[in-house]
């Protein structure tokens, strides 16, 4: 992984994602095969530079929501006066200032949600490694987040996501991996995993009744436009063409991109074949 | 160091500023004040220290002289004085006098006393055991008078018996006294306070690993420390914890004593002192205790989902230490026996066990240093399956591990 990008970890359940993050983070030791996190071995200092949300969220309970964070934060080596500064900061930003005095038990799962996402950055992590963040977060709380992990991949950071929204994954990162049963089946960047999985579809929307057309495969209906399955060997321009001869008045020409979910489903299912 | 420091300081001050810590550092000492209060008013009430006053009719205590305290033990159990005996010439007098109030009782020594040893008492209420002891020595010691004063008083008091054992390995020996038999038990009751600090030491590092499952913080601390500072923090809080207890109790003990002995001048507490040779052997014994019951505490509670579920399994560790005080009178009366010796070395009754026959007998050096041994050998035991249980169980939120999932070292 590069320096400040968004990078996805995708997989089906019991893929192998958490146990992958876990031996990133030296919490399991592989059966074989070398990990480098920051061009080496873990070791105890650079967990202060990783940030860690995981999958199954955990707070102290029983004590009120500042004194957590920042027994979290020093022990990721924050200073207390430092980590109080900053803390008030994404308190505010989070809109948690006025319940920081409560025990965490005493918080909505959204709120711990977000509790757990300062315990995550509060000491400032060159990478962070997180979970299925969007998780019982609200619409408003889910872009607060994504325009925060944004703004920390714009300030160099590296963040790895894991998680099953796809749509997430497509808005935000720049590069994906794909694992399943504990195998890469697909890694590289997304623009180019798409254009690798792009079909022979086109969508087409035009004014009437689309008119018989050569060398199509199949017609669906896709969003108010038709989308078109063309046969091998059978190029695009030949359909346009094809529809200009017709005379038909062409609103929407488009070169159907696959989503990721079709991707996911498509690189699973062959992987598993 | 620092995040050491971190935990350690977090896990007690989580723990020691609560109300629940207050209450549980204080209650044995004020149980145990109040046990001596409630004593020395029931003591007071019926032992009261009132002169009592006596008519010679037999003309036998003319010239009498004090009565001795008894065996060195002070004839008032709380105040430890002596109670004062005033002649009067009459009945009339006396009569007037206990009235009054001046006296709280008297007696009348019949003119044929020399013969039949008949006395007459007389009260308004009931006095207090010690006037009739002081009184029997009063009245034995005046029959002793034409021996010299010192002479008399030795013949009439008490003998107080000394028990010396010989110098053990450590070069430290103990002594029984007839006069100090309270200090016998000092020795038992620092045995049941160790007992004390095994258990909420225990307890605590149970709670404090149980506490990080329950709360799944165990795998955010394990990306920000190393799992030996974790456990050694925890651990070191503990034993924190559990100091400050066993201060706040040393302390309230000695102001009790030094209140008791020297503000209300009870000769008992005057009298205890410390069993360096008794002592040093628990304290010995104790340590690898301690550490052989934080590993066991550790593994129950990466085996259990919640802390209050791991209380419950912890007591299966915890009984087996309390066996040996439940049956402290067969410890003391039958210290040979087989049984003794057979909890004297298995590895969670032995602290227990031998704290109280080092207490009340005298217990062979190689029989000492086998139970060190054996309990040295259970804690590295045990701290070696706590190690294992941590790193198999710790990421099995609300999951139960077995003791066979540990040994086999499954991680699912």
């Amino acid at each position: 992984m590069g320096q400040g990008e968004i990078f996805g970890l995708l997989g089906p359940n019991g893929a192998g994602k958490t146990t992958t993050i876990r031996m990133i983070l030296d919490i399991f030791r592989p059966d074989h095969g070398k990990i480098a996190v920051f061009g080496g071995p873990m070791t105890e200092d650079k967990k202060e530079r990783i940030g860690y949300m995981p999958e199954e969220r955990g707070l102290y309970q029983d004590i009120p929501l500042d004194r957590c964070l920042l027994y979290l934060a020093a022990l990721k080596g924050v200073k207390k006066s430092e980590a109080a500064s900053r803390l008030d900061s994404w308190l505010e930003r989070f809109d948690l200032q006025n319940h920081r005095k409560k025990k965490v038990k005493e918080l909505s799962k959204g709120m711990q949600q977000k509790a757990q996402i300062i315990g995550t950055l509060l000491h400032r992590p060159e990478l962070v490694i997180i979970d299925e963040p969007f998780t019982s977060l609200d619409p408003v709380n889910t872009r607060i987040v994504k325009e925060m992990i944004r703004e920390l991949r714009d300030q160099g950071a590296t963040i790895i996501m894991s998680t099953h929204l796809m749509h997430q994954v497509e808005e935000m990162c720049s590069r994906i991996l794909l694992i399943n049963m504990g195998r890469n089946v697909l890694y590289g960047d997304l623009d180019v995993i798409r254009k690798r999985f792009m079909g022979r579809d086109i969508l087409v929307c035009v004014k009437g009744d689309l008119p018989p057309l050569e060398g199509i495969q199949k017609i669906e209906t896709h969003n108010g436009a038709a989308k078109l399955s063309l046969r091998e060997g059978v190029d695009p321009q030949d359909v346009l063409q094809d529809l200009m001869k017709r005379n038909a008045v062409v609103e929407k020409f488009e070169i159907a991109v696959p989503s990721l979910d079709e991707i996911f489903i498509r690189a699973v299912g062959k992987a598993e074949a | 160091m620092g995040k050491l420091k971190h935990v350690l300081a977090y896990e007690f001050r989580r723990e020691a500023f609560t109300l629940k810590f207050l209450i549980i550092s204080l209650v044995i000492p004020l149980m145990t004040a109040l046990t001596i209060l409630l004593v020395s008013i029931i003591a007071s009430s019926e032992n009261k220290n009132l002169p009592v006053g006596y008519v010679d009719r037999s003309g036998f205590l003319e010239g009498a002289i004090e009565q001795p305290a008894r065996g060195g033990t002070p004839a008032n159990p709380v105040t430890g004085r002596l109670v004062t005996f005033l002649p009067y010439e009459s009945l009339e007098g006396a009569r007037k006098a206990l009235e009054d109030g001046t006296i709280q009782a008297f007696y009348v020594i019949t003119p044929g006393y020399l013969q039949d040893k008949k006395v007459i008492c007389y009260y308004l209420k009931h006095p207090g055991w010690n006037v009739k002891n002081q009184f029997k020595d009063f009245m034995q010691i005046n029959h002793l008078r034409h021996l010299p004063v010192e002479t008399a008083r030795r013949a009439v008091s008490d003998c107080n018996l000394i028990v010396r054992w010989p110098e053990n390995a450590f070069g430290l020996t103990r002594e029984f006294s007839a006069a100090g038999f309270l200090n016998q038990f000092v020795p038992f009751f620092i045995a049941v306070s160790f007992m004390f600090l095994l258990f909420a030491g225990s307890g605590y590092l149970m709670k404090a690993v149980a506490e990080e499952k329950e709360n799944r913080t165990i795998e955010i601390l394990a990306t920000s420390l190393s799992p030996g500072k974790l456990i050694g923090g925890k651990i070191l809080s503990a034993v924190c914890l559990t100091l400050t207890h066993y201060f706040i109790l040393i302390s309230f003990t000695v102001a009790v004593v030094l209140v008791g002995g020297y503000v209300f001048d009870i000769e008992l507490l005057k009298r205890l002192g410390l069993d360096w040779g008794v002592i040093i052997p628990m304290v010995l014994l104790i340590l690898p205790a301690f550490v052989m019951m934080a590993g066991l505490m550790t593994t129950v509670g990466v085996m259990v989902t919640e802390s209050q579920e791991g209380q419950q399994m912890s007591m299966l560790f915890l009984m087996p230490v309390m066996i040996p005080i439940w049956l402290s009178f067969v410890f003391i009366r039958h210290p040979d026996s087989f049984w003794v010796y057979a909890m004297s070395f298995f590895p969670l009754t032995a602290p227990s066990a031998l704290s109280i026959r080092m207490a009340f007998t005298r217990v062979p050096i190689w029989q000492l240093s086998l139970a060190i041994g054996v309990v040295t050998l259970a804690a590295l035991g045990s701290v070696w399956v706590a190690g294992r249980a941590f790193r198999i169980g710790m990421l099995r939120y609300g999951k139960r591990l077995s003791l066979v999932q540990i040994l086999k070292g499954r991680r699912t």
